[in-house]
């Protein structure tokens, strides 16, 4: 281990940037949404009708088990509806923190450098865990003293045990992937991995809250959510998860032996020799190089779409004469007195934004492909510009439009099995399906930035992102009508809670047409850049 | 059609940088051309707006006839070429990657292909991610030998190859000259050029400083000389076109202007010469006088200077 202090130095520096960014956001996210509360929930029945709201499965799944329902105080409030959220946060922060200093060094060949020198075989995988475990405390300790600090309701214990919470997720995620990069041999299927775990035991925890049996007690999140911070503050579950990362983290060191440096245990197998004759012929790359996203998107989607179907009614039952709903649904512009269908529209809008993500990602592979130098091979070839860059935008809108029906298809058939009215299939399906020319919208404004202003590539994102914050977020905060309104998804009518009116969607088909032709334009008179 | 680049007077700004400042440059249809000049001269972005992939500020720039810029994709199917850095799809094999790109230029020769992939001793199976930049590099450039071209444009193609590698590359850039095709090489590497190039042109801050055969470029340079002499050289020093003087162990050395020759060697002569060695200048120092010279001579000045004494 020798060299572990020296390394652990090392890794302080090179993400001098990015852990105090981590922190920030957290502690701002968390004490932000404590800050809100008395203005958003004054009274009592306030609080009560919140917790009526959050009683339902999807949200059980999504966030973690109600907790403290019958006594619905701030605190309650706090574990409920943030302690998922922000289990995810630190679970993803330090399994791309681990990532980065192991799997990726070894990757680009630095580690070598490092393990000729006089360092010790673990001292690389020591001083990780070391400042994952120091920067999960940190931000453990701080959320504590943060939440309390903010609102007094929020107790010290309940605080403690809350940013404990926070802090084993983190360590033990940290342990998840230093066995993950044992076993891969690229940093993106490393993280991929460890991502994978998480996800899959979080939806597995989801199942268990909603059905309320033993599953609810799946590492990691499980145990974390047991521990009941300011409800029940009980310690002892979050023995669990350390436990875990207390075998696991000898286990990687363990691993590590059992292969070579920049080796992986699971070995790469060989593909083609040659290329199947797709490729090379008009979208053959593309899909080639894209089919592993549209899959993976495609498939969870759908079952997103099918989870949300088969909620609906029952959701929309259990609501009816809530005021809280009502204010919430009249935020984003939905009939309040047909409840069952703001909810679908709701869900739509939320369904289309997410692939509004995926829509996004097509063509902002572009930019990456450009940067990389790997576009520069393609075109000095007979391939144009127009026909690079124009067939990655048309596999995005034809492959969004496609997973948006999937997603809607799955969501309507489960609705429609749920309530037994067939015509309830078309409902769901073209409130979902209203949203295509949204995402074509978002895909446009990818390809004009791409195509105008290329160094601002994240623009790109400002659809999905913006639109995501309009629908979650801004109820919440109350914000006035025009902020809602620089998300295009909100000129998008809401079916079935509002009539169908085509001119909107019209007039935005015509905009993304206009965002296109000017990004193609601008591709085929731009120098490429290659940096 | 006997040339097959041209390209007068060529500007290329970035923001404030001027990366190619009135360059020019002249290759004739079927020799291998030589493009010398040290990292961050310029050549990279020359051969990238040869290729359409960035766009000329001024300058007038021709390609086998064609606009390189308005005519790219016409003008990419006849050439085929070889980035300095070749990044590959990771995702993808070696072995897909060349029949991608082959494909793209409008074909690919098969036999050539796998003759190709055997005398590179290419895994073509592997995934480009398992690759060194060796590997890539040789992907790169069996897809562009493989592939039925009049044109090579090669950016640097031998950096990441051993030296084994470098010498079947260059067997296989004497083939495709025999065979008639136009290459266009880019190097650092001066033995490289040596090797195989029929004209060089020499790049330096973003412009052609020189440019020729290696013969006339030799014109332009020095002879070195080592002797032995019965009597005192030091007189030698005070000659016109004399440079880098020194006396050490009873020999002088000095590099002569070639225009100055004659005078030098009738010099010399007069104090009676034991032995006399001369060589022609090699590239390496026709570079160096073009790269090096101020530097050479700040570092060499006070050395020499304590020679004379």
């Amino acid at each position: 281990m020798t060299g572990t202090w020296t390394l652990l130095r090392f890794i302080l520096r090179r993400d001098r940037v990015r852990i105090p960014i981590w922190i920030l956001a957290i502690l701002l996210t968390l004490v932000g949404t404590a800050s809100i509360f008395p203005d958003t929930y004054p009274s009592d029945a306030d609080r009560q009708a919140r917790a009526t709201l959050m009683e339902n499965p999807a949200m059980r799944m999504m966030l973690g088990p109600l907790q403290g329902a019958e006594d619905y105080t701030f605190g309650a409030m706090m574990t409920s509806e943030m302690l998922g959220m922000m289990t995810i946060v630190v679970a993803l922060m330090s399994i791309f923190m681990v990532v980065r200093h192991t799997r990726a060094e070894e990757e680009t060949g630095r580690a070598e450098l490092v393990r000729s020198s006089v360092t010790g075989r673990y001292a690389g995988m020591a001083a990780v865990m070391v400042a994952v475990t120091g920067l999960n405390l940190l931000i453990g300790l701080l959320a504590a003293v943060g939440l309390t600090a903010t609102l007094p309701e929020l107790d010290l214990t309940g605080s403690l045990i809350f940013g404990a919470a926070l802090a084993v997720t983190g360590i033990s995620f940290g342990a998840i992937t230093l066995v993950s990069v044992q076993i891969n041999e690229f940093s993106r299927s490393a993280s991929g991995m460890a991502v994978a775990v998480m996800i899959g035991t979080y939806v597995i925890r989801g199942f268990g809250d909603m059905l309320e049996n033993w599953l609810m007690w799946t590492p990691i999140t499980g145990p974390v959510f047991q521990a009941s911070p300011y409800v029940e503050n009980q310690i002892w579950p979050l023995l669990v998860p350390i436990s875990i990362a207390a075998v696991l983290v000898p286990l990687a060191f363990w691993l590590s032996d059992q292969r070579d440096v920049a080796a992986a245990l699971r070995p790469p197998s060989p593909g083609p020799a040659h290329a199947s004759s797709s490729l090379g012929k008009p979208f053959g790359m593309v899909f080639r190089l894209q089919r592993g996203s549209l899959l993976s998107w495609g498939a969870g989607l759908l079952l997103f779409g099918m989870a949300y179907g088969s909620v609906v009614n029952e959701v929309g039952e259990q609501y009816a004469d809530n005021p809280m709903v009502s204010e919430y649904f009249a935020a984003l512009g939905l009939d309040v007195g047909e409840l069952t269908e703001s909810i679908v529209a709701m869900i739509a809008m939320f369904m289309a934004l997410l692939v509004s993500v995926y829509a996004v990602g097509t063509v902002t592979r572009l930019r990456a492909e450009e940067t990389s130098l790997r576009a520069e091979n393609i075109l000095a070839t007979a391939v144009s510009r127009i026909r690079w860059a124009g067939e990655s935008m048309v596999f995005g809108i034809v492959t969004s439009t496609f997973i948006l029906g999937l997603t809607g298809v799955g969501a309507a058939t489960f609705f429609a099995l749920d309530s037994g009215g067939s015509s309830d299939f078309w409902m769901v399906l073209g409130a979902v399906m209203n949203y295509a020319p949204a995402i074509w919208l978002a895909v446009a404004l990818a390809v004009a930035v791409f195509g105008i202003i290329p160094q601002a590539m994240p623009l790109a994102w400002f659809v999905p992102a913006y639109g995501f914050f309009a629908l979650m977020i801004g109820p919440l905060l109350g914000l006035p009508g025009w902020l809602y309104n620089i998300s295009p998804f909100e000129y998008v009518p809401r079916v079935p809670s509002v009539d169908f009116d085509p001119v909107p969607l019209a007039i935005m088909t015509v905009i993304a047409l206009g965002l296109i032709l000017a990004g193609l334009i601008g591709i085929r008179r731009r120098d490429l850049s290659f940096v | 059609m006997a040339t097959a680049i041209s390209i007068d007077n060529l500007v290329k700004t970035f923001g404030t940088v001027r990366a190619l400042d009135s360059f020019s440059m002249h290759v004739q249809t079927g020799e291998v051309h030589g493009f010398l000049g040290p990292n961050g001269a310029g050549k990279s972005t020359a051969i990238r707006v040869l290729l359409g992939l960035l766009r000329a500020d001024s300058g007038v720039v021709k390609l086998l006839g064609g606009d390189p810029w308005e005519d790219a994709v016409e003008l990419h199917r006849r050439l085929a070429y070889v980035p300095g850095d070749v990044s590959l799809w990771p995702e993808l094999t070696g072995g897909e990657a060349i029949d991608i790109l082959g494909r793209l230029r409008g074909g690919l020769d098969e036999a050539k292909r796998a003759r190709l992939i055997e005398r590179f001793d290419l895994d073509p199976t592997k995934k480009a991610r398992t690759y060194s930049k060796g590997n890539r590099q040789k992907v790169a450039i069996v897809a562009a030998l493989a592939s039925d071209v009049e044109l090579l444009i090669m950016d640097e193609p031998t950096a990441g190859l051993d030296p084994l590698m470098e010498i079947i590359f260059q067997e296989c850039i004497k083939e495709e000259q025999k065979a008639g095709k136009t290459i266009l090489l880019s190097s650092h590497l001066l033995y490289q050029v040596e090797i195989l190039c029929d004209r060089v042109t020499i790049i330096r801050q973003g412009t052609d400083v020189e440019s020729g055969t290696l013969d006339e470029l030799r014109h332009l340079t020095r002879t070195s000389i080592t002797a032995e002499t019965r009597e005192d050289a030091r007189v030698l020093a005070e000659l016109p076109g004399i440079h880098d003087f020194v006396i050490e162990d009873g020999q002088v050395h000095f590099d002569v202007d070639t225009d100055q020759i004659d005078e030098a060697i009738r010099e010399i002569s007069r104090l009676g010469v034991n032995n006399l060695i001369s060589r022609p200048p090699t590239l390496e120092q026709l570079f160096m006088r073009h790269y090096g010279e101020e530097l050479t001579e700040a570092e060499r000045a006070p050395e020499e200077v304590e020679a004379v004494r």
